[in-house]
């Protein structure tokens, strides 16, 4: 999706503003984002966006890794994890685009990603589906069957909903087949 | 090219379906990537084309998808991709961007494929009226049948894995586009627009991305697909669309008790108006259109249904009236060219 202000950039934020009884959302990018709490006079737009928390997180992760290195007799910095080994995706354009490289970027980027993709979702974890086996309500309801029914009856469709009083007749008998 | 679309009786929105009153159309889609390959913004127009013909090869597999058409874009002109958007084929953004990509669609069936969009496939379901279910069974089928030769990219917390993390977890996103004067016009949206928003879902204008009440038509959507089954968000977004339902056909029928005159001569002033003017701007076309679909519903006006007013909110958009013209419009060529189609189309519909 793309910011609703500029058009330009991904959106990356998702503002959602009530004053009075009047609720503005939108999805924007960073730029738009920041501007836009500048412009309302709302604190610190860094502290709701996660994106740019988790860049400042990281420079100072990055940071930390240079002293490290300065240091004598320390052990040699860690592997920087600033890039995806698998497709060479640079993570400062995840924070200017808020787009990944690749799927395997999720693994390369996965401490960094990790605080960001619980701000944006909770600490859910993903429900899987059975995709082998129709979950039960794959098949219609009796309520949604009576609105097709009705629907057709006003379309003066009959053929159509005979067949669906047919439907709902034998969902009445065997309600769990 | 595509000429034939602006005459097919059987596409989906030409048809009817519960709740049609205020639900325009429902519209379930799902996000795939292909493990092992860069997103598209990522990769290069070598690896993007690989992208395009897996998938391509993968489509040809699917079950239902016997009649899909699919087409490269970088094979069609600018005012054929934007028909296509008009469609509801694909998004603004994929018809505007360069590079391989592609949409593969079968309208009847209201399906469509966008490849190469922000994630390596976006599958969609459109149905007519509140059909999220039926639209979600759909989807799903063509979903397996895909699965089966594509390599989907996948975690086991975070789901399927997306160029945009918001879009992680199961990467449903549930729509209804509603029609909502009646709010509009009390000025209750506002309280039902900030009651959307506490339930986590998003509401959007007619084009998508726009929060101004321009015309009143409203999209909603859930937001977050992570931890949640795609029948728990179906559920959710049907559940706040019937509310939505319910408390404009309350406001409806109290309007027209309170003040029925006023509004049978707004109804009657927007017939007289798109059935006799000879240059129609489109956001003049859409409220007009919005108050026949009142007169329709409310039995005040007869003589066309309301699929054929929603063909008629596709068929009043720039390139769609380009290709019903056979030639380029200017502005004001294509303001004509809607009155024209108007005068026509809305030729039957009289007061009761």
């Amino acid at each position: 999706m793309l910011c609703q202000k500029c058009q330009q950039r991904p959106a990356t934020v998702f503002f959602s503003q009530t004053v009075g009884n009047k609720t503005t959302q939108a999805h924007l990018c960073e730029p738009c984002a920041r501007e836009q709490m500048k412009a309302q006079g709302l604190g610190n737009p860094m502290a709701l966006n996660p994106f740019a928390a988790m860049a400042n997180f990281f420079n100072q992760f990055m940071g930390g890794a240079d002293i490290q290195e300065a240091a004598p007799g320390r052990a040699p910095a860690p592997e920087p994890l600033g890039q995806c080994p698998h497709c060479g995706y640079q993570f400062s354009n995840f924070r200017q685009n808020g787009r990944l490289g690749c799927p395997r970027c999720y693994e390369a980027f996965a401490p960094l990603l990790e605080p960001l993709v619980a701000g944006l979702h909770g600490n859910a974890r993903h429900a899987d589906e059975a995709p082998s086996s129709a979950p039960p309500d794959a098949r219609p309801t009796e309520a949604e069957l009576r609105e097709k029914m009705k629907a057709a009856i006003e379309k003066e469709k009959f053929e159509e909903a005979a067949r669906l009083r047919d439907e709902i007749q034998r969902l009445q008998e065997r309600p769990n087949v | 090219m595509f000429e034939e679309l602006l005459t097919r009786r059987d596409d989906w929105f030409a048809k009817s379906g519960p709740l049609e009153g205020v639900v325009i159309s429902s519209r379930v889609r799902l996000a795939r990537n292909l493990e092992g390959a860069k997103f598209p913004h990522h990769a290069s127009a070598l690896e993007q084309k690989e992208v395009v013909e897996k998938v391509e090869a993968g489509l040809k597999g699917l079950a239902p998808g016997g009649n899909l058409r699919f087409v490269r874009l970088n094979e069609i002109s600018s005012l054929d991709r934007q028909f296509l958007t008009e469609h509801q084929l694909m998004s603004v953004e994929h018809a505007a961007s360069l590079g391989e990509r592609a949409v593969a669609f079968d309208c009847q069936e209201g399906l469509s494929f966008m490849i190469n969009e922000e994630d390596h496939l976006r599958l969609q379901v459109f149905r007519p009226g509140l059909n999220l279910r039926e639209a979600q069974r759909a989807l799903e089928r063509a979903d397996q049948a895909l699965a089966q030769g594509l390599p989907y990219a996948k975690h086991g917390r975070w789901g399927y894995l997306t160029a945009c993390p918001t879009n992680l977890g199961s990467a449903l996103r549930a729509s209804v586009m509603l029609h909502l004067p009646a709010l509009v016009y009390t000025t209750r949206i506002a309280q039902v627009l900030q009651g959307v928003a506490q339930v986590g879902l998003t509401i959007r204008g007619l084009q998508g991305e726009t929060t101004q009440i321009s015309s009143p038509f409203f999209q909603i959507s859930n937001q977050s697909s992570m931890g949640k089954t795609h029948s728990e968000i179906v559920e959710q977004v049907d559940r706040v669309a019937r509310q939505m339902i319910e408390l404009e056909t309350q406001t409806q029928k109290a309007l027209f008790q309170q003040e029925g005159l006023k509004l049978k001569d707004h109804i009657g002033r927007a017939l007289g108006t798109l059935k006799n003017a000879q240059l129609v701007p489109l956001e003049e076309a859409l409220n007009g259109l919005s108050a026949l679909r009142v007169g329709v519903e409310q039995k005040i006006l007869a003589g066309l249904d309301l699929p054929n007013l929603n063909h008629l909110l596709i068929l009043i958009q720039p390139a769609h009236l380009a290709k019903i013209a056979v030639r380029e419009l200017r502005p004001e060529d294509e303001a004509q060219e809607r009155a024209r189609l108007l005068r026509m189309v809305l030729k039957p519909l009289e007061p009761v």
